[in-house]
């Protein structure tokens, strides 16, 4: 005994310490199992243990890994078999096997027993044969399919025999509490707070309840469910089915819940990138060539659609736009000017003084003033020269162009307008301007606006009087006297 | 070039020795007026170039610039309605032949 028991240990009650599960002692191959294990108890659980030692025991000699099995059975073991009380199978009920019995004409002259019993092997059948004791019309009843209330559980007060037991397991296990013991005494009832229905218990369809109730009072729905379709891209990991589920079907992972998504990852429908034509090296290979041919084919572009581009300076000269423009507009206005007064042909004068006032309007364009551009090409382009170009045909003398356009004494004028040019440039030259070369700046018209209206509205509602007056003396003057005659 | 404040005051000061040599030296009225005009918008160029080179300035020239451009006009309308009611009755445009002063 000191020898063979090395490594078997024993408990503080004298007997072999052993795992319940595998029945292994401390001492690799040997098992102890019934009494000596458990100490004194039923004869039923002695013969159980028995059996389950022998399995044990058997695996071993099999040279199966016996912690395996362990954990294999303590995870199997409180494991219901949930499916297997699903009412409705849709196996075709066994028949009876009926006793065969002695004729009547035979039986009716003695006494001997009529029926003829089993033999072995009906007997066995017989004793097989799934009587499917709980009700004659399980799975097919019509009252309970009336009676539905819920998607999941099944309910059938009338089976109910008030164990309590799934109160117990929905609100210590799951958590719901959606059945509790109502009313006291005789009258105590097992059912839902205030009888309400299952539906607006806050039950999870989790059907432990079903599971746990020992009458059929409460049985699943049956359903076939193969598998649930998780749709990730919806997920927004809240983490609520996993308090929710009571099978820790759903665990929250080392990271988080659903560990193989996280919340860094993009959520992507991925039913709807499966339904995708996806690229591959091949089409972007292909996508490009045709790119490619097209190109090729397309007209040489105009310009127009993929935008000019202005270089920074003009072309040949090397320089900047502003100074191109100033300078042409410059030479066109005094070009213009020129003509004006020196033309000899009056109408040509007025002509070119529109050309002039042009010229102008875009020099106003060009020092940032865009109101007054405008305004130029209105009042002098549009209203003054054509009035002066009236007046000048209303005047215009049968003789034609004068030959004499100018004053016996205008060399007289052209040496003081020249000097006085040559003042301006000197004025201009010496003069000490604070700003002689900056930015220039831009009128924003909407301050323009506010500064007319606010500031200079004396002034301004003056020129409008100024107008008028303007306007009714002009009627005035050019108005023809009733006795006077004359073909204007 | 465009960026500098002389070159427009030359312009400005070169359109307007144009308009006085033309104020001074045509016979025709009419002529006369459009020197007047051209005078006044050389004024109006430097009163936006000034407008344009200092920044306090800016929105004041061009208010200024707007109400000359409205008294030009004026000064058109009734200018040319007085040498059309002269020549009305002196049957010329020229303004040296207008010597009613002189007897």
């Amino acid at each position: 005994m000191a020898r063979g028991a090395d490594g078997v240990a024993a408990t503080k009650q004298g007997r072999i310490a052993a795992d319940a599960v595998t029945f292994g002692s401390g001492r690799t191959g040997v098992f102890a199992c019934g009494d000596v294990r458990i100490g004194s108890s039923t004869v039923v659980e002695a013969v159980a243990e028995g059996r389950r030692c022998s399995y044990a025991v058997d695996a071993y000699l099999k040279g199966m890994d016996l912690g395996e099995i362990r954990t294999r059975q303590t995870l199997a073991e409180p494991q219901p078999e949930f499916l297997s009380i699903v009412p409705y199978t849709g196996e075709a009920k066994e028949p009876r096997h009926r006793m065969r019995a002695m004729p009547a004409a035979e039986r009716r002259a003695h006494y001997v027993e009529y029926e003829i019993a089993y033999t072995r092997e009906e007997a066995m059948a017989e004793s097989q044969r799934c009587l499917q004791c709980t009700c004659e019309a399980i799975g097919f009843c019509d009252l309970r399919r009336l009676g539905i209330e819920h998607a999941v559980i099944l309910r059938e007060p009338a089976r109910c025999i008030d164990c309590g037991r799934c109160a117990q397991v929905c609100k210590e296990i799951v958590g719901a509490a959606c059945y509790d013991f109502m009313r006291l005494g005789f009258d105590t009832l097992v059912t839902t707070p205030l009888d309400m229905s299952l539906n607006d218990t806050p039950c999870v369809s989790c059907g432990r309840c079903a599971e746990t109730c020992p009458t059929g009072a409460l049985m699943p729905k049956p359903r076939i469910l193969e598998k649930y379709e998780v749709d990730e891209s919806r997920c927004i990991l809240c983490g609520i089915c996993v308090d929710a589920c009571p099978y820790d079907a759903l665990r929250c992972g080392p990271d988080f819940e659903l560990a193989s998504t996280s919340r860094e990852e993009p959520m992507i429908d991925l039913m709807a990138l499966g339904a995708l034509e996806r690229d591959t090296e091949i089409s972007y290979v292909q996508r490009e060539r045709d790119w490619l041919e097209r190109a090729a084919q397309r007209p040489p572009s105009d310009g127009r659609h993929q935008g000019v581009t202005i270089p920074a300076t003009v072309p040949v000269l090397g320089w900047a736009w502003d100074d191109l423009l100033f300078l042409g507009l410059a030479g066109i206005l005094l070009g213009a000017a020129l003509l004006v007064v020196l033309g000899r042909d009056i109408i040509h004068s007025g002509l070119w003084m529109m050309l002039c006032f042009g010229a102008l309007a875009g020099v106003y364009a060009l020092l940032g003033a865009p109101l007054v551009a405008v305004a130029q090409v209105l009042v002098y382009v549009g209203a003054i020269s054509v009035l002066v170009l009236f007046a000048i045909m209303l005047t215009q003398s049968k003789a034609g162009p004068l030959r004499l356009v100018f004053h016996r004494q205008a060399w007289v004028a052209a040496i003081a307008s020249i000097v006085l040019f040559a003042l301006f440039v000197v004025v201009v030259a010496e003069g000490d301007w604070p700003q002689r070369a900056a930015e220039v700046t831009r009128t924003a018209t909407d301050q323009l606006a506010r500064l007319l209206f606010n500031d200079y509205v004396l002034p301004f509602e003056g020129v409008g009087v100024l107008l008028l007056a303007a306007v009714i003396g002009g009627v005035y003057l050019a108005k023809r006297d009733p006795g006077q005659g004359g073909s204007l | 070039m465009s960026g500098s404040l002389d070159a427009y005051l030359l312009l400005a000061g070169a359109l307007f020795s144009i308009g006085v040599f033309g104020f001074l030296a045509r016979r025709n009225a009419i002529a006369m007026l459009m020197s007047i005009e051209l005078m006044l918008n050389a004024v109006n160029l430097a009163i936006v170039t000034f407008g344009a080179f200092v920044p306090a300035l800016t929105t004041h020239a061009s208010v200024i610039a707007l109400m000359v451009m409205a008294v030009a006009a004026g000064e058109a309308t009734v200018g040319l309605a007085i040498v059309i009611a002269i020549f009305r009755n002196r049957r010329t445009p020229l303004v040296d032949e207008y010597d009613a002063m002189r007897e």
